[in-house]
């Protein structure tokens, strides 16, 4: 049996090396098996600990498996786009208990160094049976940038193509990777569901100094083809079967999600009656105001509300204060289903107004487009 | 936080220092006005943080391969000066050959943490490039419509002195709106004027820069 409550001591007692951990583990994984180089990108600063702390808490949790397999499972899957193969697994395992061994000192015993390999084999089994179950899928889509119009000082909006079918539900992200930040690959949100043409919108916010972004949002041509990954999330999705009237909470590029929640809800020709409420900081931010505008306008259980927080509202139909501030004085919202996206900042805050306000949480869907957060 | 959130924390970072948390440490900006500290400063020392950070990590490094050194000597001193017994439990068994040598791992992981800082360096110079840029565009926006505004202001004055008897709400408003958007656009234009004057010029340099070099005889 395996002693899941002494892995995790180990593992802590590992970890408390910090950044220490990772690189030694990702040095040893390159000095062992030099073309997994490639696969990572220049620097790793960001990564370092999302690999090496998931192997370390996944695999000390082996007692409580049942509850992370989905996860896990599709993080096997997702891995494809990376290039790896089941082949690379033992490489990684064997990295990790050199590395595990190195930090343990004098507590490492032949009983551990059992039990963590046999805890990989677990964990690592789970993700090559995802990886191998998604085998009629393509490890990832090329897609063909066909629109790029920036629509304020730092947002563009980019419409792409799959070169082959890349079915997604509303409120789901895709990882992207820009040919000229190689090995670099982020989350953004479909804007809309797939035309005829398969075509839909990512609306890119530059991040000051950010490397995908500011790729994305400056350099990107008509033309130019980006990998994207299969895509991932059930936060923002909608429930099946649930019939309720929505409140869309939206900050900034957050109104991604819930332009293609509106979509959808179209589509499905249901009843359910839509508040969207959004907000930027001042006029000149509203990337895609038109566009809404149209889909409300064409749409009676649509309402728009544009809201601006930095500045002064220049009227009808805009109003002035914070997403959270201006939905809830036109509240209360009972059995409305909320859904929230916008940066972390955003994300908070209005969580907590929309929590303080009484909604249950199990009524409350919310996504942060922030870097930290691994998608599932 | 979300129906989600119990399977998000698995993968939650322990939460040591490290240099990258430190360089992405973000504050909230002060209210314009009121007293607070500097950016450059606070980033600047955040920086050196950072760096000694990775030194510190650097040397604990170097100092654990000192020790495995030792180690490793010490494990093959006593296989050679004592064949019969088998002590080698008491201080664990040597790296396997396939190992590499912790020397070489912390040469490595020194090379990438070099990387990092360079990469990290680089970022942090275009987020202020980009920074600047916005600050100035946002400074062109405000100075352009507070003289459309003040324009404006002049043109209903000017209306309301010569327009006596004559005088309708609908003339007034015409006039303030005209006198505004032609000065608004007249300021961005100025602008612009700058703008192309600036882009001929670093045109010219780069056509400098790309132009093969004439050909020169060179004495040898
Ligand atoms: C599920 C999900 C969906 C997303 N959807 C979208 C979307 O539709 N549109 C969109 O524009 N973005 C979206 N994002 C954010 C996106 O994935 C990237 O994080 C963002 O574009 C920055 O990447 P970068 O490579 O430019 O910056 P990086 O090089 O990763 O970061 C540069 C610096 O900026 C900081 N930083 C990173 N991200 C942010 C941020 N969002 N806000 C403030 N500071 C940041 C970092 O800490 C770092 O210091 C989403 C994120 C997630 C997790
Ligand atoms: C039990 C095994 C493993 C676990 C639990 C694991 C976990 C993770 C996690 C959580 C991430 C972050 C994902 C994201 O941000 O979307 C990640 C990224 C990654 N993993 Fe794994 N992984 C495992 C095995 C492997 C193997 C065998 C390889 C191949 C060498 C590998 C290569 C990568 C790469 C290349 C990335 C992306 C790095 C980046 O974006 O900078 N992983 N892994």
């Amino acid at each position: 049996m395996l002693d899941a409550a002494r892995l995790q001591k180990n593992w802590s007692a590992v970890a408390q090396h910090g950044d220490q951990v990772p690189l030694f583990f990702y040095s040893t994984l390159f000095l062992t098996h030099p073309s997994t180089r490639d696969m990572f990108p220049v620097s790793m600063a960001h990564q370092r600990d999302k690999l090496v702390a998931a192997l370390g808490q996944v695999i000390s949790r082996v007692d409580d498996l049942d509850a992370v397999v989905p996860v896990l499972r599709q993080l096997g899957r997702d891995h494809r786009k990376f290039g790896v193969l089941a082949e690379h697994y033992p490489a990684v395992g064997q990295a990790l208990l050199a590395t595990l061994e190195h930090f343990s000192g004098p507590d490492w015993s032949e009983e551990l160094a059992h039990d963590w390999a046999t805890a990989y084999q677990v964990v690592a089994e789970v993700m090559i049976e995802g990886a191998e179950g998604a085998a009629e899928m393509p490890p990832w889509w090329d897609v063909t940038v066909v629109g790029v119009e920036r629509r304020t000082l730092d947002v563009a909006v980019l419409t792409v193509v799959p070169h082959a079918p890349l079915p997604f539900a509303a409120g789901q992200s895709i990882a992207i990777e820009v040919p000229s930040r190689p090995r670099l690959w982020r989350y953004y949100t479909p804007a809309t569901l797939p035309a005829a043409d398969g075509s839909f919108e990512l609306h890119v916010r530059l991040v000051p100094g950010g490397a995908v972004s500011t790729a994305l949002v400056q350099a990107s041509q008509v033309g130019d083809v980006l990998r994207a990954g299969a895509p991932v999330g059930d936060r923002l999705t909608l429930r099946p079967g649930h019939q309720g009237d929505l409140l869309l909470l939206a900050g900034g590029t957050g109104l991604a999600p819930m332009k293609a929640i509106v979509q959808q809800l179209a589509a499905e020709g249901g009843r359910r009656r839509v508040h969207l409420y959004w907000g930027v900081r001042s006029h000149r931010d509203f990337h895609d105001f038109p566009a809404m505008q149209r889909l409300a306008e064409h749409d009676d259980r649509l309402w728009l509300v544009p809201c601006i927080s930095h500045e002064r509202a220049a009227g009808p139909p805009f109003h002035t204060g914070s997403v959270a501030d201006v939905a809830l004085s036109h509240g209360p919202w009972p059995d409305h289903e909320v859904y929230i996206c916008g940066s972390p900042e955003m994300v908070r805050a209005t969580y907590a107004a929309v929590e303080r306000a009484g909604t249950p949480r199990q009524l409350v869907h919310v996504e942060e487009f922030g870097n930290e957060e691994t998608v599932q | 936080m979300t129906d989600a959130s119990d399977e998000q924390r698995i993968w939650r970072a322990p939460q040591r220092l490290t240099p990258d948390r430190v360089r992405s440490m973000q504050f909230s900006r002060t209210p314009v006005g009121r007293r607070g500290l500097s950016e450059e400063e606070v980033g600047r020392f955040l920086q050196r943080v950072a760096d000694d950070i990775a030194a510190r990590d650097a040397s604990e490094a170097s100092l654990r391969a000192k020790v495995n050194h030792y180690k490793n000597t010490l494990i093959e001193w006593q296989r050679e000066h004592s064949e019969a017994r088998n002590d080698e439990l008491l201080l664990g068994s040597p790296p396997s050959p396939a190992q590499p040598s912790v020397e070489a791992v912390n040469i490595l992981s020194r090379a990438q943490q070099e990387a990092d800082a360079y990469v990290a360096q680089t970022q942090e110079y275009c987020r202020r490039l980009a920074d600047d840029a916005r600050d100035h565009a946002h400074a062109i926006i405000t100075d352009a419509k507070q003289r459309a505004d003040a324009a404006a202001d002049d043109a209903v004055r000017g209306y309301r002195a010569q327009a006596g008897d004559a005088y309708t709400a609908e003339l007034e408003d015409l006039e303030r709106r005209l006198a505004w958007a032609r000065t608004f656009l007249s300021s961005l234009e100025t602008v612009e004027t700058q703008l192309r004057a600036t882009r001929q010029a670093l045109t010219y340099e780069v056509d400098r820069i790309a132009a093969p070099v004439p050909e020169v005889d060179q004495p040898i």
